[in-house]
Protein backbone atom coordinates (compact mmCIF):
# COMPACT_ATOMS: atom_id res chain seq x y z
CA UNK A 1 0.00 0.00 0.00
CA UNK A 2 1.12 3.68 -1.15
CA UNK A 3 -0.84 6.63 0.15
CA UNK A 4 -0.06 10.12 -0.68
CA UNK A 5 -0.52 11.98 2.32
CA UNK A 6 0.11 15.85 0.47
CA UNK A 7 -2.11 16.10 -3.13
CA UNK A 8 -3.79 19.17 -4.41
CA UNK A 9 -6.97 19.75 -6.76
CA UNK A 10 -6.34 17.62 -9.83
CA UNK A 11 -4.61 19.78 -13.18
CA UNK A 12 -7.26 18.57 -15.19
CA UNK A 13 -9.43 15.80 -13.98
CA UNK A 14 -10.06 13.61 -11.68
CA UNK A 15 -9.85 10.18 -13.71
CA UNK A 16 -5.92 11.72 -15.20
CA UNK A 17 -4.99 12.17 -11.49
CA UNK A 18 -5.99 8.34 -10.72
CA UNK A 19 -4.77 7.13 -13.51
CA UNK A 20 -1.29 8.75 -13.21
CA UNK A 21 -1.83 7.42 -9.32
CA UNK A 22 -2.21 3.69 -10.85
CA UNK A 23 0.61 3.95 -12.69
CA UNK A 24 3.07 4.56 -10.16
CA UNK A 25 1.19 2.66 -7.97
CA UNK A 26 0.07 4.96 -5.26
CA UNK A 27 -3.11 3.37 -4.06
CA UNK A 28 -4.83 6.13 -1.93
CA UNK A 29 -4.48 10.28 -1.33
CA UNK A 30 -5.42 12.73 1.13
CA UNK A 31 -6.67 15.87 -0.97
CA UNK A 32 -7.44 19.65 0.22
CA UNK A 33 -8.43 22.72 -1.37
CA UNK A 34 -6.34 25.92 -0.72
CA UNK A 35 -9.75 28.29 -1.50
CA UNK A 36 -8.00 29.84 -4.66
CA UNK A 37 -7.72 26.91 -7.04
CA UNK A 38 -11.06 28.46 -8.51
CA UNK A 39 -13.82 31.19 -8.12
CA UNK A 40 -17.65 29.87 -8.77
CA UNK A 41 -18.75 33.12 -10.09
CA UNK A 42 -15.99 33.01 -12.66
CA UNK A 43 -15.46 30.83 -15.74
CA UNK A 44 -13.48 27.21 -15.26
CA UNK A 45 -10.08 27.69 -14.43
CA UNK A 46 -7.43 27.22 -17.81
CA UNK A 47 -6.43 23.41 -18.07
CA UNK A 48 -3.18 22.21 -16.56
CA UNK A 49 -0.86 22.58 -19.11
CA UNK A 50 -1.22 26.57 -19.17
CA UNK A 51 -0.87 26.30 -15.54
CA UNK A 52 2.06 24.44 -15.45
CA UNK A 53 3.52 27.22 -17.81
CA UNK A 54 2.18 29.46 -16.02
CA UNK A 55 1.81 29.43 -12.29
CA UNK A 56 -1.19 28.31 -10.63
CA UNK A 57 -4.16 30.39 -11.02
CA UNK A 58 -3.83 32.43 -7.48
CA UNK A 59 -6.48 35.41 -6.73
CA UNK A 60 -4.20 38.46 -5.82
CA UNK A 61 -6.12 37.28 -2.57
CA UNK A 62 -5.06 33.72 -2.35
CA UNK A 63 -4.05 33.93 0.80
CA UNK A 64 -7.72 34.96 2.37
CA UNK A 65 -9.95 33.48 0.80
CA UNK A 66 -13.22 34.74 1.75
CA UNK A 67 -16.13 31.76 3.48
CA UNK A 68 -18.16 31.14 0.49
CA UNK A 69 -14.71 30.58 -1.57
CA UNK A 70 -14.09 28.09 1.09
CA UNK A 71 -16.64 26.15 1.26
CA UNK A 72 -17.16 25.93 -2.30
CA UNK A 73 -13.81 24.14 -2.94
CA UNK A 74 -14.38 21.85 0.20
CA UNK A 75 -17.79 20.89 -1.58
CA UNK A 76 -15.29 20.09 -5.04
CA UNK A 77 -12.98 17.98 -2.53
CA UNK A 78 -16.22 15.48 -1.15
CA UNK A 79 -17.45 15.61 -4.96
CA UNK A 80 -13.90 14.14 -5.38
CA UNK A 81 -13.98 11.67 -3.18
CA UNK A 82 -16.89 10.64 -3.93
CA UNK A 83 -16.50 10.46 -7.15
CA UNK A 84 -12.97 8.69 -6.61
CA UNK A 85 -14.87 4.98 -5.06
CA UNK A 86 -12.57 5.39 -2.19
CA UNK A 87 -9.29 6.48 -3.13
CA UNK A 88 -9.24 9.39 -1.74
CA UNK A 89 -9.15 11.13 1.28
CA UNK A 90 -9.85 14.71 2.29
CA UNK A 91 -8.82 17.60 4.44
CA UNK A 92 -10.79 20.30 4.90
CA UNK A 93 -9.17 23.66 4.09
CA UNK A 94 -10.49 26.63 6.65
CA UNK A 95 -9.39 29.92 6.94
CA UNK A 96 -8.39 31.32 10.71
CA UNK A 97 -9.30 34.79 10.07
CA UNK A 98 -13.11 33.96 9.61
CA UNK A 99 -13.56 31.47 12.67
CA UNK A 100 -17.21 31.06 12.27
CA UNK A 101 -16.64 29.62 9.24
CA UNK A 102 -13.83 27.74 10.03
CA UNK A 103 -15.32 25.98 12.74
CA UNK A 104 -18.27 25.29 10.89
CA UNK A 105 -16.91 23.73 7.95
CA UNK A 106 -15.07 21.46 10.65
CA UNK A 107 -17.38 20.16 12.23
CA UNK A 108 -19.69 19.49 8.79
CA UNK A 109 -17.28 18.16 6.88
CA UNK A 110 -15.01 16.40 9.24
CA UNK A 111 -16.87 15.74 12.93
CA UNK A 112 -20.10 14.81 10.76
CA UNK A 113 -19.06 14.45 7.15
CA UNK A 114 -16.14 12.56 4.92
CA UNK A 115 -12.68 14.21 5.75
CA UNK A 116 -10.52 13.38 7.81
CA UNK A 117 -8.56 16.56 8.83
CA UNK A 118 -8.19 19.82 8.45
CA UNK A 119 -5.91 21.99 6.23
CA UNK A 120 -3.91 25.62 7.28
CA UNK A 121 -2.08 27.82 4.34
CA UNK A 122 -1.04 30.84 4.46
CA UNK A 123 -3.68 33.01 5.84
CA UNK A 124 -2.05 33.52 9.07
CA UNK A 125 0.95 32.26 10.57
CA UNK A 126 0.77 28.76 12.77
CA UNK A 127 1.73 30.91 15.95
CA UNK A 128 -0.90 33.29 15.65
CA UNK A 129 -3.81 33.15 18.13
CA UNK A 130 -6.22 32.70 15.44
CA UNK A 131 -4.96 29.58 15.01
CA UNK A 132 -6.28 28.37 18.77
CA UNK A 133 -9.87 27.74 18.12
CA UNK A 134 -9.13 25.73 15.25
CA UNK A 135 -6.30 23.56 16.56
CA UNK A 136 -9.23 22.87 20.12
CA UNK A 137 -11.12 21.78 17.66
CA UNK A 138 -8.74 19.76 15.96
CA UNK A 139 -7.82 18.11 19.28
CA UNK A 140 -11.67 17.57 20.21
CA UNK A 141 -12.08 15.67 17.29
CA UNK A 142 -8.63 13.86 17.34
CA UNK A 143 -8.08 15.06 13.66
CA UNK A 144 -4.37 16.14 12.64
CA UNK A 145 -4.07 19.44 11.03
CA UNK A 146 -1.75 19.86 7.88
CA UNK A 147 0.20 23.40 8.45
CA UNK A 148 1.59 24.33 5.55
CA UNK A 149 5.37 25.62 6.25
CA UNK A 150 8.79 26.24 5.02
CA UNK A 151 11.76 27.78 5.66
CA UNK A 152 12.75 30.33 2.24
CA UNK A 153 16.36 31.70 1.55
CA UNK A 154 15.13 35.18 0.81
CA UNK A 155 11.98 35.02 3.37
CA UNK A 156 8.54 33.64 3.66
CA UNK A 157 5.47 35.39 1.30
CA UNK A 158 3.57 37.09 4.36
CA UNK A 159 1.81 35.12 6.72
CA UNK A 160 3.48 32.25 5.84
CA UNK A 161 4.33 29.73 8.80
CA UNK A 162 8.16 28.73 9.41
CA UNK A 163 8.78 25.58 11.59
CA UNK A 164 9.74 27.95 14.30
CA UNK A 165 5.33 28.97 13.96
CA UNK A 166 4.72 25.39 13.53
CA UNK A 167 7.09 24.07 16.75
CA UNK A 168 4.95 27.12 18.80
CA UNK A 169 1.91 25.57 17.77
CA UNK A 170 3.04 22.18 18.99
CA UNK A 171 4.17 23.65 22.05
CA UNK A 172 1.19 25.67 22.71
CA UNK A 173 -1.13 22.29 21.66
CA UNK A 174 0.92 18.91 23.05
CA UNK A 175 -1.95 16.54 22.05
CA UNK A 176 -2.67 18.41 18.87
CA UNK A 177 -1.48 16.49 16.04
CA UNK A 178 0.29 18.54 13.27
CA UNK A 179 1.61 17.86 9.90
CA UNK A 180 4.67 19.84 8.57
CA UNK A 181 4.99 19.35 5.22
CA UNK A 182 7.56 19.88 2.80
CA UNK A 183 10.54 18.68 4.43
CA UNK A 184 13.12 19.84 1.77
CA UNK A 185 11.68 23.29 2.28
CA UNK A 186 12.28 22.60 6.47
CA UNK A 187 16.06 22.37 5.93
CA UNK A 188 18.54 20.62 8.54
CA UNK A 189 17.73 23.41 10.88
CA UNK A 190 13.80 23.37 10.43
CA UNK A 191 13.66 19.36 11.18
CA UNK A 192 15.52 19.72 14.45
CA UNK A 193 13.58 22.36 15.43
CA UNK A 194 10.50 20.18 15.36
CA UNK A 195 12.49 17.08 16.81
CA UNK A 196 11.82 18.13 19.86
CA UNK A 197 7.82 17.74 19.44
CA UNK A 198 6.44 14.94 19.13
CA UNK A 199 3.05 15.33 18.00
CA UNK A 200 4.69 16.86 14.66
CA UNK A 201 4.49 14.78 11.77
CA UNK A 202 7.11 15.64 8.32
CA UNK A 203 6.13 14.99 5.45
CA UNK A 204 8.19 14.38 2.33
CA UNK A 205 6.42 16.85 -0.24
CA UNK A 206 7.66 19.86 -1.58
CA UNK A 207 10.69 21.28 -4.44
CA UNK A 208 12.79 18.69 -5.97
CA UNK A 209 13.55 15.92 -4.11
CA UNK A 210 16.92 16.74 -2.82
CA UNK A 211 18.96 13.57 -1.59
CA UNK A 212 20.58 13.54 1.93
CA UNK A 213 17.37 15.49 4.00
CA UNK A 214 15.43 12.12 4.29
CA UNK A 215 17.65 9.99 6.02
CA UNK A 216 18.77 13.43 7.91
CA UNK A 217 14.82 13.67 8.97
CA UNK A 218 14.77 9.73 9.84
CA UNK A 219 17.94 10.13 12.22
CA UNK A 220 16.69 13.42 14.16
CA UNK A 221 12.87 13.18 14.28
CA UNK A 222 12.48 9.04 14.26
CA UNK A 223 10.98 6.51 11.04
CA UNK A 224 7.33 6.87 12.97
CA UNK A 225 6.68 10.22 12.83
CA UNK A 226 7.37 11.07 8.95
CA UNK A 227 4.59 10.70 5.75
CA UNK A 228 5.01 10.33 2.21
CA UNK A 229 3.32 13.75 0.09
CA UNK A 230 4.15 14.56 -3.46
CA UNK A 231 2.61 17.93 -3.63
CA UNK A 232 0.80 17.22 -7.18
CA UNK A 233 -0.34 18.09 -9.21
CA UNK A 234 2.63 21.14 -8.37
CA UNK A 235 5.27 18.37 -8.28
CA UNK A 236 5.27 14.92 -10.06
CA UNK A 237 3.88 12.59 -8.03
CA UNK A 238 6.30 10.33 -9.28
CA UNK A 239 9.38 12.25 -8.47
CA UNK A 240 8.34 12.32 -5.35
CA UNK A 241 8.07 8.74 -4.90
CA UNK A 242 11.76 8.63 -6.23
CA UNK A 243 13.11 11.00 -3.21
CA UNK A 244 11.76 7.63 -1.26
CA UNK A 245 13.22 4.91 -3.94
CA UNK A 246 16.15 6.82 -4.10
CA UNK A 247 17.34 7.15 0.11
CA UNK A 248 19.47 4.94 1.67
CA UNK A 249 16.24 3.21 3.62
CA UNK A 250 15.33 -0.26 4.63
CA UNK A 251 12.23 -2.07 3.57
CA UNK A 252 10.32 -1.08 6.68
CA UNK A 253 11.19 2.34 6.75
CA UNK A 254 10.10 2.22 3.34
CA UNK A 255 6.40 1.04 4.37
CA UNK A 256 6.34 3.18 7.73
CA UNK A 257 6.88 6.39 5.45
CA UNK A 258 4.67 4.96 2.05
CA UNK A 259 1.82 3.79 4.33
CA UNK A 260 2.30 2.51 7.80
CA UNK A 261 2.72 6.00 9.74
CA UNK A 262 -0.65 7.40 7.52
CA UNK A 263 -2.40 4.72 8.66
CA UNK A 264 -1.50 5.54 12.11
CA UNK A 265 -1.98 8.60 12.29
CA UNK A 266 -5.29 8.55 10.52
CA UNK A 267 -6.66 5.52 12.31
CA UNK A 268 -7.16 4.03 8.86
CA UNK B 1 18.50 6.36 -22.17
CA UNK B 2 21.01 9.40 -21.29
CA UNK B 3 21.05 11.84 -18.48
CA UNK B 4 21.76 14.61 -19.77
CA UNK B 5 22.65 16.60 -16.41
CA UNK B 6 24.60 14.48 -13.77
CA UNK B 7 27.49 15.34 -11.88
CA UNK B 8 30.19 13.92 -9.63
CA UNK B 9 32.01 15.32 -6.39
CA UNK B 10 31.49 17.43 -3.52
CA UNK B 11 28.98 20.23 -2.80
CA UNK B 12 30.30 22.58 0.12
CA UNK B 13 26.79 23.25 1.68
CA UNK B 14 25.08 20.09 2.09
CA UNK B 15 26.51 16.19 2.78
CA UNK B 16 26.01 14.14 -0.19
CA UNK B 17 27.79 10.73 1.27
CA UNK B 18 28.76 8.66 -1.05
CA UNK B 19 26.36 9.73 -3.84
CA UNK B 20 28.94 11.95 -5.72
CA UNK B 21 31.15 9.40 -5.99
CA UNK B 22 31.59 7.02 -9.70
CA UNK B 23 31.02 4.20 -7.74
CA UNK B 24 27.52 5.38 -6.69
CA UNK B 25 26.61 6.70 -9.95
CA UNK B 26 27.43 3.60 -12.11
CA UNK B 27 25.03 1.36 -9.51
CA UNK B 28 22.48 3.51 -9.94
CA UNK B 29 22.65 3.48 -13.64
CA UNK B 30 22.47 0.05 -13.82
CA UNK B 31 19.36 -0.24 -11.37
CA UNK B 32 17.92 2.09 -13.26
CA UNK B 33 19.02 1.47 -16.80
CA UNK B 34 20.01 4.67 -17.60
CA UNK B 35 22.56 3.85 -20.59
CA UNK B 36 25.16 6.92 -20.60
CA UNK B 37 25.23 10.10 -17.83
CA UNK B 38 26.84 13.61 -18.96
CA UNK B 39 28.63 14.17 -16.03
CA UNK B 40 30.46 17.48 -14.64
CA UNK B 41 32.98 18.18 -11.66
CA UNK B 42 30.50 19.68 -9.09
CA UNK B 43 33.50 20.84 -7.27
CA UNK B 44 34.65 22.93 -9.95
CA UNK B 45 31.28 24.95 -9.61
CA UNK B 46 33.25 26.92 -6.40
CA UNK B 47 36.53 27.13 -7.43
CA UNK B 48 38.16 30.29 -8.92
CA UNK B 49 39.29 28.16 -11.45
CA UNK B 50 37.51 24.81 -12.57
CA UNK B 51 41.05 23.42 -13.86
CA UNK B 52 41.70 20.62 -11.61
CA UNK B 53 38.44 19.28 -11.11
CA UNK B 54 38.10 19.21 -14.86
CA UNK B 55 41.08 17.11 -14.89
CA UNK B 56 39.92 14.76 -11.74
CA UNK B 57 36.78 14.39 -13.74
CA UNK B 58 38.51 13.48 -17.36
CA UNK B 59 40.93 10.89 -15.68
CA UNK B 60 37.77 9.66 -13.61
CA UNK B 61 35.55 8.99 -17.11
CA UNK B 62 37.72 8.07 -19.34
CA UNK B 63 38.16 4.68 -17.32
CA UNK B 64 34.09 4.44 -17.55
CA UNK B 65 34.20 5.85 -21.29
CA UNK B 66 31.28 3.29 -22.06
CA UNK B 67 28.88 4.95 -19.57
CA UNK B 68 29.83 8.68 -18.83
CA UNK B 69 30.88 11.29 -21.03
CA UNK B 70 33.24 14.06 -19.63
CA UNK B 71 31.01 17.67 -19.53
CA UNK B 72 34.18 19.91 -18.42
CA UNK B 73 33.36 23.67 -16.52
CA UNK B 74 34.33 26.25 -18.63
CA UNK B 75 34.92 29.66 -16.93
CA UNK B 76 34.85 32.16 -19.98
CA UNK B 77 35.48 35.13 -17.47
CA UNK B 78 39.46 33.74 -16.77
CA UNK B 79 42.43 34.67 -19.17
CA UNK B 80 43.69 31.85 -20.27
CA UNK B 81 39.92 30.69 -22.05
CA UNK B 82 41.19 30.54 -25.42
CA UNK B 83 44.28 28.35 -25.05
CA UNK B 84 42.38 25.96 -22.24
CA UNK B 85 39.33 25.77 -24.52
CA UNK B 86 42.37 24.63 -27.11
CA UNK B 87 43.57 21.72 -24.64
CA UNK B 88 40.36 20.70 -23.99
CA UNK B 89 39.05 19.88 -27.00
CA UNK B 90 42.21 18.68 -28.42
CA UNK B 91 42.00 16.22 -25.51
CA UNK B 92 42.66 12.50 -26.34
CA UNK B 93 39.12 12.08 -24.95
CA UNK B 94 37.53 14.84 -26.10
CA UNK B 95 34.35 15.98 -24.13
CA UNK B 96 30.83 15.09 -24.95
CA UNK B 97 29.95 19.07 -23.93
CA UNK B 98 31.35 21.77 -21.93
CA UNK B 99 29.31 23.81 -19.32
CA UNK B 100 28.99 26.69 -17.95
CA UNK B 101 27.56 27.88 -15.09
CA UNK B 102 27.06 31.62 -15.53
CA UNK B 103 25.62 32.01 -12.29
CA UNK B 104 28.27 31.34 -9.79
CA UNK B 105 31.03 32.07 -12.32
CA UNK B 106 31.06 35.30 -12.15
CA UNK B 107 31.61 37.54 -15.82
CA UNK B 108 34.67 39.61 -16.59
CA UNK B 109 33.90 41.94 -19.63
CA UNK B 110 37.70 42.12 -20.74
CA UNK B 111 37.42 38.14 -21.38
CA UNK B 112 33.63 36.42 -21.46
CA UNK B 113 32.27 37.56 -24.85
CA UNK B 114 35.41 36.49 -27.10
CA UNK B 115 35.67 32.78 -24.84
CA UNK B 116 32.35 32.35 -25.28
CA UNK B 117 32.80 33.51 -29.08
CA UNK B 118 35.92 31.18 -29.28
CA UNK B 119 33.39 28.24 -27.31
CA UNK B 120 30.44 28.53 -30.25
CA UNK B 121 33.46 28.56 -32.81
CA UNK B 122 34.79 24.87 -31.10
CA UNK B 123 31.27 23.26 -32.38
CA UNK B 124 30.98 21.65 -29.26
CA UNK B 125 27.49 21.28 -27.28
CA UNK B 126 27.38 23.68 -24.72
CA UNK B 127 25.25 22.87 -21.24
CA UNK B 128 24.39 26.14 -19.77
CA UNK B 129 23.15 25.72 -16.38
CA UNK B 130 20.58 27.78 -15.02
CA UNK B 131 20.76 26.73 -11.28
CA UNK B 132 21.89 23.17 -9.70
CA UNK B 133 19.81 24.21 -6.48
CA UNK B 134 15.84 25.77 -6.01
CA UNK B 135 16.42 29.33 -5.16
CA UNK B 136 14.41 28.42 -1.85
CA UNK B 137 17.09 26.22 -0.61
CA UNK B 138 20.30 27.98 -0.59
CA UNK B 139 22.70 27.91 2.20
CA UNK B 140 22.75 31.68 3.47
CA UNK B 141 26.61 31.71 2.39
CA UNK B 142 25.07 31.07 -1.48
CA UNK B 143 23.37 34.26 -1.61
CA UNK B 144 23.78 34.95 -5.34
CA UNK B 145 20.82 35.54 -7.36
CA UNK B 146 19.68 33.59 -10.14
CA UNK B 147 20.26 34.29 -13.96
CA UNK B 148 17.19 36.60 -15.11
CA UNK B 149 15.52 36.36 -17.95
CA UNK B 150 17.28 38.94 -19.50
CA UNK B 151 20.57 37.63 -18.62
CA UNK B 152 19.42 33.91 -20.33
CA UNK B 153 18.35 35.80 -23.67
CA UNK B 154 22.06 37.28 -23.23
CA UNK B 155 23.70 34.05 -23.27
CA UNK B 156 20.98 32.26 -25.88
CA UNK B 157 22.01 34.65 -28.60
CA UNK B 158 25.62 34.63 -28.00
CA UNK B 159 25.09 31.21 -28.13
CA UNK B 160 22.81 31.06 -30.81
CA UNK B 161 25.11 29.36 -33.50
CA UNK B 162 26.05 26.51 -30.89
CA UNK B 163 24.30 23.30 -29.59
CA UNK B 164 23.08 24.62 -26.76
CA UNK B 165 21.53 22.34 -23.29
CA UNK B 166 20.03 24.64 -20.97
CA UNK B 167 20.33 22.46 -17.38
CA UNK B 168 17.68 23.66 -14.85
CA UNK B 169 15.01 25.06 -16.68
CA UNK B 170 11.83 25.50 -15.22
CA UNK B 171 9.08 25.14 -17.37
CA UNK B 172 7.73 28.87 -16.22
CA UNK B 173 10.83 29.96 -17.81
CA UNK B 174 10.45 27.75 -20.96
CA UNK B 175 7.07 29.22 -21.39
CA UNK B 176 8.82 33.35 -20.88
CA UNK B 177 11.43 32.39 -23.14
CA UNK B 178 10.11 30.01 -25.48
CA UNK B 179 10.56 32.15 -28.86
CA UNK B 180 14.30 32.70 -27.75
CA UNK B 181 14.79 28.90 -27.18
CA UNK B 182 13.03 28.30 -30.33
CA UNK B 183 15.08 30.48 -32.63
CA UNK B 184 18.91 29.03 -31.30
CA UNK B 185 19.70 25.63 -31.31
CA UNK B 186 18.65 25.11 -27.20
CA UNK B 187 17.08 21.82 -26.05
CA UNK B 188 16.32 21.59 -22.33
CA UNK B 189 16.81 18.62 -20.00
CA UNK B 190 13.74 17.77 -17.84
CA UNK B 191 15.70 18.15 -14.14
CA UNK B 192 13.66 21.06 -13.37
CA UNK B 193 10.62 20.35 -15.30
CA UNK B 194 9.03 18.88 -12.17
CA UNK B 195 5.52 19.45 -12.09
CA UNK B 196 2.64 16.83 -12.99
CA UNK B 197 2.56 18.06 -16.41
CA UNK B 198 5.78 20.25 -16.84
CA UNK B 199 6.99 17.65 -19.68
CA UNK B 200 4.43 17.29 -21.43
CA UNK B 201 4.15 20.93 -21.32
CA UNK B 202 7.41 21.90 -22.15
CA UNK B 203 6.95 19.13 -25.02
CA UNK B 204 4.36 21.28 -26.35
CA UNK B 205 6.29 24.80 -26.47
CA UNK B 206 9.36 23.34 -28.11
CA UNK B 207 8.51 20.19 -29.76
CA UNK B 208 8.92 16.64 -28.19
CA UNK B 209 12.52 16.54 -29.62
CA UNK B 210 13.60 19.91 -27.72
CA UNK B 211 13.21 17.86 -24.53
CA UNK B 212 15.69 15.27 -22.93
CA UNK B 213 15.86 13.46 -19.80
CA UNK B 214 18.41 14.77 -17.18
CA UNK B 215 18.69 14.48 -13.34
CA UNK B 216 21.20 17.09 -11.81
CA UNK B 217 22.09 14.13 -9.55
CA UNK B 218 23.48 13.88 -7.10
CA UNK B 219 21.54 16.82 -5.62
CA UNK B 220 18.69 15.38 -6.85
CA UNK B 221 17.86 11.69 -7.49
CA UNK B 222 18.42 9.54 -10.77
CA UNK B 223 15.01 7.70 -9.94
CA UNK B 224 13.52 11.24 -10.35
CA UNK B 225 14.32 10.92 -14.26
CA UNK B 226 13.58 7.34 -14.37
CA UNK B 227 9.79 7.84 -12.97
CA UNK B 228 9.53 10.95 -15.29
CA UNK B 229 10.35 9.43 -18.21
CA UNK B 230 8.74 5.84 -18.00
CA UNK B 231 6.17 6.08 -14.84
CA UNK B 232 5.46 2.41 -14.71
CA UNK B 233 9.20 1.96 -14.10
CA UNK B 234 9.30 2.54 -10.85
CA UNK B 235 6.43 1.07 -9.58
CA UNK B 236 7.46 -2.09 -8.40
CA UNK B 237 10.89 -0.94 -6.85
CA UNK B 238 8.48 1.76 -4.87
CA UNK B 239 5.76 -0.29 -3.47
CA UNK B 240 6.17 -2.41 -0.06
CA UNK B 241 6.21 -6.19 -0.86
Amino acid sequence: MVIDNHVHLPARDLETTLQLATTLGIDRMCMFALGNEFDPTQPAPPPARHWASTGAPHHTDAWNPPPERITASNQLVEQLMEAAGGRLDGLCFVNPRYPENALSEIRSRVASGPMQGIKLWISCLASDPMVEPIAALAVELDVPILQHCWNKFGGNLLNESSTRDVADLAAKFPTLKIIAPHLSGHHEEGVLELAPHPNVFLDTSGMLPDSGILEFAIENVGIRRILFGSDAPLRHPGSALARIQGSALSSSQREAILCGNYQRLFKK
Amino acid sequence: MIDHNAWLGRWPFRDLGSRGEVSFLLEAMDRLEIHRAWVSPLDAVFHRAPHAANKSLMSLTSVHSDRLDAVPVFHPGLADGDEYLHRLVAHTDRPAAIRLVPALHAANDRFTERHVEALVATGITVVLTLRVMDARARHPMLPIPELTTQQVQWWLRKLCHAPVVLAGMTVTEVASLQTDILKSQAIVESSFLDGEESIDAARDILGKHRVVPGSNAPMNFQESLVVKWRPGRLTPLVRPS
